[in-house]
């Protein structure tokens, strides 16, 4: 069922969905590796629990977004009963696409001089 | 720890579908599995909120996945587990809580009244379970022995030295086996010079308890021996109250007896070893059985049974052991006591078990009221069940609904229960009995084994709040349901059944006052129990004299005296007097035949006797009265006084002065030169000793624990200080053991009854209180259900009081038929306590009056608002609504 959605259809990406990819972007990952690296992140303020984070997981699968990688990472000694997510093409695609989404929101944010409004209007 | 919590988990899982379960729940467990190693190290409510957004997190992810399943229409395959209907909850909880929503009201009655039943067994369970049920901290504790001496009818839990020193060799029967004994010692680098109790324990005490230090190391073969470096080890309390849980202990010193030693490692939590009061920390005990170079008499022994040889075949070997002994001989019989078994007296253990017994009957009618809540909520929602059942749901269906809603319910008094016990806990712990503050295997507290029980006890309650209404409410065809009017009168089934309710609570709550009544009266004649000497202005010290320092009577008694004699200097003290034990509790009691002089035969039962050694001006100090003859002067030493009890067993009305007898058969004569009067010497309750015998204190008799007894108008603030001065300018290092008022004394003996009284005066109150809500809710239900016929009534002449009478009389009735029902059951359960009464007895028949009035009282209370309302039933507004 992989890949017959559209991009388009996929921006914006969800907070959660977004940073799960982000987490992926980075290697093959089992689910609290990604759940972990997600908090370290975002400081502890997204912390993803077990079900929510698989869950989401398996939507994504549903849409093409990730897949359950098939070979085991090097670098990580653990279990190989363990499933290993990866971010698919379209998964990078959709991660970009949000980048870019997000990188003219900046831009329009900046030309209306937002970005010295939080810190008190020094600028 | 980790295996309950994937079970834990798993059960959670049970909240997703079934194929996303078995798809999924592998990865999940691994998702938790790491978590929870993650999290190992983290602060107690760190993790305690990590296992709220796991539950949280399960709880929502599987109800998403349900409702995603069901718009999506993923197919459910119908091979559901056998049992998941119990547990498939989840597609039933917004249901639930909606309906909840709907009437906040009653689901707050429901909380308090569930919560309040749970919670009473929550905390109970925890103090059960700390002190009763918890396994000792020991690997497969049930192997651990006591080695007794086996006398004829008793056994001493110490065998002699030589013995014990025998016996530690037999590895035929034992993995490994132990020598200790108790010992105190006087720390003398802190503050104030202060005894501390220790465990004297052979080298290999940790391999025979399966135990190992948390910091540091045991103690070595090396350790005990003459000239060896003196070495200490901590009790994990001591460590933790004492030195502020101080990472870098080992290696530190510290003053026992003027000698300095090294503390080498600390104790786990939980491991207190020997079992005796305020234990401190372990020293070495010797080889040949010295401590500290100190020879000791006896020693104890435990023994690990090695696998698979169980007590009975380890006693019988024993006994063949014991037999090849005797040829080199050897008279000792060993007798094996599992060691577990001694936890705490069977009194204690009876109480407990009776409050146990007590809070399962406060959660019965806690549970039979939030039944009757929903059957009476249910009746109300009759159409809707109806309506649905008519559009087609199955009667499963409809069940599991209200099921639903009773687990939701159920589960929310469960936290409402869980903050009552915390807090409820505290108290508890505060009054704690001292026995049980010290020999609980845990701490009193809201453990994972108690998480577990009230996890348990939720699912119950659960089920069995909402298993009755549920298949009662839906007894019916769809055909009836819809036929039947709006006025519609509950079936006399389901009348029948809030009635029996009603009466089963009125029961119960009868059998739990009739228990609480017999142990308030007890309670009541134990506290106004005379205790045979003036309390008021009387305060208590204990010394426990050093070996070292003190090493005879003689130097004892020349101390003790001098200090008795500064003292007694001291402006506002009247006098003073050493004891070698004071009440409460005097140090020996025996069990022996006593045989008066010219009788030939000794008293046909024994005598249970304390007796305890006096100095001069005792009794004038006490305020005990002499009846006859004289207090002991100071030439007594061989002379005896005894109480007018003991003289009368003895002699009857013969004047005991001058007169002799003997212990048992073989003791030498005394002369009796003074009666006094009775004096409660083993506490209030006489059954622990009645008869008194009292001898002087002499130069040659004083041992090392001795008492003062003070008597002085000084307030106990500023006494207290000036006796320490005192103390201290004679010998700076010598410690005050204990320090109290004789009242406080006196008071102390009775903190088990206390304790029991307290508890057990709560709970029959909260069942009492329930009870009338009880007989309240139903009598409402049923005027506001016969509104119509009363109307009628009413229409026809009946008059307001004859109505009023007609409500009040249906209540009256049930709660008669509960009140004989519990009055039966309180004749039976009052067993369990008899041997806790006293001065009562277990079938006192005006306490069984007082418990039965109490509920009718309070049951015509109950009756009387809904009567009344029944009474200003108005008939024309309701012919009008007709």
């Amino acid at each position: 069922m992989a890949s017959n959605h559209n991009l388009e259809e996929l921006i914006p990406l969800k907070p959660n969905d977004f940073h799960i990819l982000l987490a992926l972007t980075s290697g093959q990952k089992h689910g609290y590796r990604i759940a972990k690296e997600i908090e370290e992140e975002s400081g502890g303020r997204i912390r993803l629990e077990a079900g929510n984070l698989h869950r989401t997981v398996q939507k994504m699968i549903r849409l093409g977004l990730v897949e359950i990688s098939r070979t085991i990472p090097k670098d990580d000694p653990g279990d190989e009963r363990r499933k290993y997510y990866a971010i698919t093409k379209l998964g990078r695609q959709a991660v970009g696409a949000d980048l870019e989404r997000m990188r003219s929101l900046i831009e329009v944010a900046d030309s209306r001089g937002m970005f010295g409004a939080g810190r008190g209007g020094a600028a | 720890m980790r295996r309950l919590s994937e079970r834990f988990y798993r059960i959670l899982l049970l909240f997703y579908p079934e194929p996303y379960r078995r798809a999924h729940s592998d990865e999940l467990i691994r998702f938790l599995r790491d978590k929870v190693v993650d999290k190992s190290d983290a602060p107690w409510f760190t993790r305690t909120l990590m296992w709220v957004r796991v539950t949280l997190d399960a709880v929502t992810e599987g109800i998403s996945e349900r409702i995603y399943r069901t718009r999506n229409r993923v197919v459910q395959p119908r091979d559901r587990w056998r049992g998941a209907w119990f547990f498939d909850l989840a597609a039933d909880t917004r249901y639930a809580f909606r309906a909840i929503g709907r009437a906040p009201g009653f689901a707050v009655a429901m909380i308090l009244t569930l919560g309040l039943g749970i919670g009473a067994n929550s905390a109970i369970f925890a103090v059960v379970d700390a002190s009763l049920l918890e396994p000792l901290p020991y690997a497969d504790p049930d192997r651990l022995v006591d080695l007794n001496q086996a006398m004829d009818n008793f056994a001493i839990p110490s065998l002699p030295v030589a013995d014990a020193r025998t016996w530690a060799e037999q590895d035929e029967l034992f993995a490994s086996l132990s020598l200790h004994t108790r010992s105190s010692f006087v720390r003398t680098d802190g503050d104030e010079p202060v005894t501390v109790h220790v465990g004297a324990v052979g080298a290999n005490i940790l391999e025979t308890l399966g135990q190992s230090v948390t910091l540091g190391r045991g103690f070595l073969e090396s350790d005990g021996v003459p000239g060896a470096q003196p070495v200490l080890i901590l009790l994990d309390e001591t460590w933790r109250i004492r030195f502020g849980a101080d990472p870098s202990i080992v290696g530190k010193e510290v003053v026992l007896d003027d000698d300095s030693y090294v503390i080498v490692g600390v104790l786990p939590r939980g491991v207190k070893f020997p079992r005796f009061g305020k234990l401190w920390g372990w020293v070495p005990l010797a080889e040949d059985g010295t401590v500290a170079g100190e020879a000791t008499g006896r020693l104890s022994v435990i023994g690990r049974l090695h696998d698979g040889i169980d007590i009975e075949t380890a006693q019988a070997r024993a006994d063949v052991i014991s037999a090849g002994l005797a040829e080199t001989g050897s008279q000792l019989k060993v007798k094996l006591r599992r060691h577990s078994g001694t936890r705490v007296n069977p009194d204690v253990r009876r109480a407990l078990y009776f409050l146990s017994v007590a809070v399962v009957l406060l959660l019965s009618i806690a549970l039979a009221n939030g039944i009757s809540l929903l059957l009476s909520r249910g009746v109300a929602q009759n159409r809707e069940i109806m309506v649905r059942a008519a559009l087609g749901a199955s009667r499963g269906r409809i069940v599991r609904q209200m099921l639903s809603e009773s687990f939701v319910l159920s589960v929310l008094s469960s936290v409402f229960a869980v903050g009552l016990a915390f807090y409820g806990l505290k108290i508890i712990v505060a009054m704690l009995p001292s026995e049980l503050a010290f020999f609980s295997a845990t701490p009193v507290e809201l453990d994972a084994r108690v998480g577990w029980f009230v996890f348990g006890l939720t699912m119950v309650v659960g089920f069995g709040l909402g298993a009755l209404p549920a298949f009662s409410l839906t007894r019916f065809t769809a055909k009836t349901g819809l036929s039947v009017s709006r006025y519609h009168n509950p079936s006399a089934g389901k009348r029948n059944l809030r009635a029996a309710l009603v009466v089963m609570e009125v029961g119960t709550a009868t059998t739990l006052w009739i228990g609480c009544g017999l142990l308030i009266t007890s309670f009541a004649k134990l506290v106004s129990v005379d205790p045979g000497f003036e309390t008021r202005d009387l305060t208590f010290f204990n010394f426990q004299l050093s070996d070292t320092r003190y090493p005879d009577s003689n130097s004892r008694y020349s101390f003790m005296s001098e200090l008795a004699e500064r003292i007694a200097a001291v402006s506002g003290v009247e006098t003073v007097a050493m004891a070698g034990g004071l009440p409460p509790e005097v140090a020996f009691s025996f069990n022996l035949g006593l045989q008066a002089e010219g009788s030939d035969e000794l008293t046909d039962q024994p005598f249970l006797f304390p007796w305890t050694l006096v100095g001069e001006g005792f009794f004038e100090t006490m305020g005990i009265p002499i009846v006859r003859g004289r207090g002991f002067g100071p030439a007594d030493s061989s002379s005896t006084i005894i109480d007018v009890d003991l003289a009368h067993a003895l002699w009857g009305e013969v004047d005991p002065i001058g007169r002799r007898f003997r212990l048992d058969e073989d003791g030498r004569w005394r002369t009796v030169v003074g009666v006094v009067g009775d004096v409660k010497l083993m506490g209030q309750d006489d059954r622990n000793g009645a008869y008194e015998m009292y001898s002087p204190q002499t130069p040659a008799s004083v041992s090392a624990y001795t008492d003062l007894a003070i008597r002085s108008a000084l307030p106990f603030a500023s006494l207290v200080p000036q006796v320490k001065a005192i103390v201290a300018e004679m010998d700076p290092v010598q410690p005050v053991n204990r320090i109290e008022t004789a009242a406080a004394a006196m008071a102390g003996a009775v903190d088990k009854p206390r304790f029991l009284v307290i508890l057990m005066t709560v709970f029959a109150g909260v069942a009492l209180a329930l009870t009338a809500v009880g007989i309240y809710g139903v009598l409402s239900f049923s005027v506001s259900q016969r509104r119509q016929e009363i109307g009628v009534r009413m229409a026809l002449g009946a008059r307001a009081a004859s109505v009023l009478g007609l409500i009040v009389r249906d209540g009256m009735l049930l709660t008669s038929v509960g009140v004989v029902i519990g009055i039966a059951g309180g004749l039976v359960g009052t067993r369990l306590i008899e041997s806790l009464l006293f001065g009562v007895s277990a079938h006192d028949p005006v306490n069984i009056v007082a418990s039965a009035l109490l509920l009718l009282v309070t049951a015509l209370a109950a009756c009387y608002l809904p009567a009344r309302r029944a009474a200003l039933v108005n008939p024309v507004e309701v012919l009008k609504a007709e």
